[in-house]
């Protein structure tokens, strides 16, 4: 591999806007660095190499505060929070019913449509608020909310889908210790559903309650917009 | 906008005139004695942010068809500022006794 390609190469630790703007520019100076160094190629490849690592972390940051990347860091900050708020949502609403057992709620069921849906209003509800906060009104919400969903969904599914059904049918009086119950309930929201009709059940009310949010937020931002 | 050291070293050097990246990079080489080296990378990332707060700006490439850059007003202007701010700076430490005093 010659210099230059090797050089070319660890332009990519850059962003591509900066490296379509600047990379052929920073190749020449290096070019004419390297014929005109009288330091050993040792030498020269440490100081390019400091100089490439420390340059393109500082433009990373740049592009990370002021680029395309920030929308892309603030779109990816609202799927985190619609998963985190759901996750807890979910173990929270399960872990309080567990633990105000009575026997009255004995043998009580939730169809996994029902805490589908609900997980989906949640999702759904959480992403389209913290779209609204953090994205420019430019940005088409209606479409961004849905590549959010998205992702999260599947995370979210994975994470709590069965974690209220099994707290409601598998109800047993609480734990001497509340704090070891509420931990176990925790843990059961690692758990799968119980099979593939549950999944697919708990995934549909997700998306459909979900997509019912958006829907109503995208509408009402785009009726805000005209408005102005 | 206050100046980061390799900033203010690429505005000196383009004091002397329009220059491409690799005559700033000898420039500045030049002018701080060799204390400061400028590789490709810092030179590049200090010119896109001065060029984005209007302190320099392109101008017709040379006959080597390189892209060269000059100094705008502003730049100018913010350069002289941040000399009499290490101006300052220089008195204060003579005052102090950090610096032989000038007589």
């Amino acid at each position: 591999m010659t210099p230059e390609r090797l050089y070319t190469a660890l332009l990519t630790l850059y962003s591509k806007p900066f490296r379509d703007e600047y990379g052929a520019a920073m190749l020449d100076a290096f070019r004419d660095l390297r014929a005109s160094s009288r330091r050993s190629p040792l030498a020269l490849w440490r100081f390019v190499l400091a100089d490439i690592v420390c340059s393109a972390a500082r433009e990373q940051l740049d592009e990370c505060r002021t680029g395309s990347r920030r929308f892309a860091l603030r779109w990816l900050a609202t799927c985190a929070l619609g998963l985190i708020v759901t996750v807890l949502a979910a173990n929270a609403v399960a872990w309080t019913f567990s633990y105000f057992y009575h026997p009255y709620f004995e043998g009580l069921t939730v169809p996994p449509w029902g805490y589908g849906a609900c997980l989906g209003l949640v999702l759904g509800g959480t992403i389209g608020i913290g779209q609204w906060v953090l994205l420019p009104a430019q940005v088409r919400r209606a479409r961004q909310w849905a590549l959010a969903s998205g992702i999260a969904l599947p995370i979210a599914a994975l994470l709590c889908g069965a974690v209220v059904e099994r707290t409601l049918t598998g109800m047993k009086p609480v734990a001497a210790n509340p704090y070891v119950d509420a931990l176990d309930v925790l843990m059961r929201g690692l758990y799968q559903p119980k099979n593939w009709t549950d999944l697919a059940v708990q995934f549909t009310a997700m998306a459909v309650s979900g997509l019912a949010i958006g829907a109503i937020t995208a509408r009402s931002h785009a009726e805000k917009r005209h408005a102005y | 906008m206050t100046p980061t050291r390799a900033e203010f070293h690429v505005l000196l050097a383009l004091m002397r005139g329009p220059r491409h990246g690799y005559g700033v990079m000898q420039d500045v080489e030049e002018l701080s004695a060799g204390q400061l080296r400028l590789g490709p990378g810092t030179l590049y990332t200090a010119i896109k942010r001065l060029r984005a707060s209007g302190l320099i700006s392109e101008c017709d490439a040379d006959a080597d068809r390189r892209r060269c850059y000059r100094l705008t007003r502003k730049g100018k202007s913010v350069a002289s500022d941040e000399a009499q701010r290490l101006s300052d700076l220089v008195s204060e430490a003579r005052k102090r006794g950090l610096l032989p005093s000038a007589t």
